[in-house]
């Protein structure tokens, strides 16, 4: 009876050895017990309904026209600044809609993932030499 | 988020009644601060009585705190756990830090739009200054928490991977541009929605007095309308808030 002796002799509340680890082992007990209620937390159902998709399709169409807009506007000022006038504008202009085109195939790329329904398949062909493939998966 | 907007100018209306006139800033209190104009406008009063209806609203229904909630509990309950699941679905658990920014962000622009679908009142969010405050505290948050999260290595969100080098110059240019374009989209997004929609009301609701008896037509317009209009003012402030989250993914995961 070690424990006991150790306890009477410190009683400042000092935990003795069979303490310890009986209490890490209810501690590691609790931890399993934590990671597997988490493990069961439902996942998310994806909500498919036609709210959702009209979401996704006001943010598509806003997407691009903001994108030239933002580009048009940095070739404005460039143009301003270095005196190079309508040159850097077209250019930016051009730019700016890639970026549009770039973050609708952004948001596709969620939308056929969480719609399930990938049928664009040739979209992700296009896509996936050159720009990166797996940036847009999310966990 | 009140007083961010308290400076907004006055609207230039198409006359006294025309559909523009629901728009225009009425100084409520004129009030002058080192020169910028902090007056108490009709649009700060709304912004007010929307914080003011959402901190009663919570407070009363989480007061009971029943274990079988009543009817202002669950409402309390869902929209809770609405936001909740959409940050973990969209950032991950490590999001739950930002979920009280997420959610009063959510709920603010949901009370401004729904207020606004009420007549007679004035709609927040059909104004860009308001929209765009908002949406820049997003884009300077998040790009915080990017730089915060990853110190310079952030910046590597801007070059895509597997890319020729000869490309490369080019896709980083369009990968700024297309970041740059976060608080634009978003803000003119809701705006723009708020504004076209009440706008049409107001139209369709001077058809229904010019043509008199032939008004039933628009008349039986406006009332499908107004449904859309309930479904657009939620749908917006949804996206708004869904997109917060994307954005905090991209800044904490670095997708």
């Amino acid at each position: 009876m070690t424990d006991k002796s150790e306890k009477s002799a410190n009683p400042q509340g000092r935990i003795s050895a069979g303490d310890r680890a009986e209490f890490k082992d209810r501690l590691s007990k609790l931890d399993d017990k934590i990671d597997d209620a988490q493990g069961r937390r439902p996942e998310p159902e994806p909500d498919t309904g036609s709210g959702k998709a009209m979401g996704y399709g006001l943010r598509m169409a806003t997407d691009i026209i903001a994108a030239i807009l933002v580009g048009a506007a940095i070739g404005w000022y460039l143009d301003k600044w270095l005196g190079t006038k309508p040159i850097l504008l077209l250019i930016f202009i051009a730019l700016g809609l890639a970026a549009g085109v770039r973050n609708v195939i952004r948001t596709y790329r969620i939308m056929a993932e969480e719609f399930g329904t990938n049928t664009g398949t040739d979209l992700d062909d296009l896509s996936d030499p050159n720009t990166t493939n797996d940036d847009e998966d999310r966990v | 988020m009140a007083s961010e907007q308290a400076g907004g100018h006055g609207a230039e209306g198409a006359g006294a009644h025309g559909p523009m006139h629901q728009f225009e800033i009425e100084r409520h209190l004129p009030l002058e601060i080192f020169g910028i104009d902090a007056s108490f406008t009709n649009s700060s009063l709304f912004m007010v009585i929307a914080a003011l209806g959402v901190s009663a609203f919570f407070l009363m229904s989480t007061s009971g705190r029943s274990l079988v909630p009543g009817r202002l509990q669950s409402l309390a309950e869902i929209s809770y756990e609405f936001v909740a699941n959409m940050v973990r679905e969209n950032v991950g658990t490590a999001g739950m830090k930002y979920f009280p920014f997420v959610f009063t962000l959510f709920i603010f622009i949901l009370a401004c739009n729904m207020l606004g679908m009420i007549p007679y009142t004035f709609t927040v969010t059909s104004h860009i200054i308001v929209t765009f405050a908002m949406a820049l505290v997003v884009f300077i948050g998040v790009t915080i928490v990017g730089f915060a999260k990853h110190g310079i290595g952030f910046l590597k969100f801007f070059v895509p991977s597997g890319v020729p080098a000869i490309l490369l110059p080019l896709l980083v240019v369009i990968e700024v541009i297309s970041y740059l374009t976060r608080p634009i989209s978003l803000s003119v997004r809701l705006f723009a929605n708020m504004m076209a929609g009440h706008t049409m009301l107001k139209v369709f609701g001077g058809f229904v007095v010019a043509l008199g008896a032939a008004g039933i037509a628009p008349l039986a317009f406006m009332v499908a309308f107004t449904g859309l209009e309930f479904l657009v003012a939620f749908l917006q402030a949804y996206v708004f808030a869904i997109l917060t989250c994307i954005y905090l993914n991209d800044a904490i995961n670095m997708h």
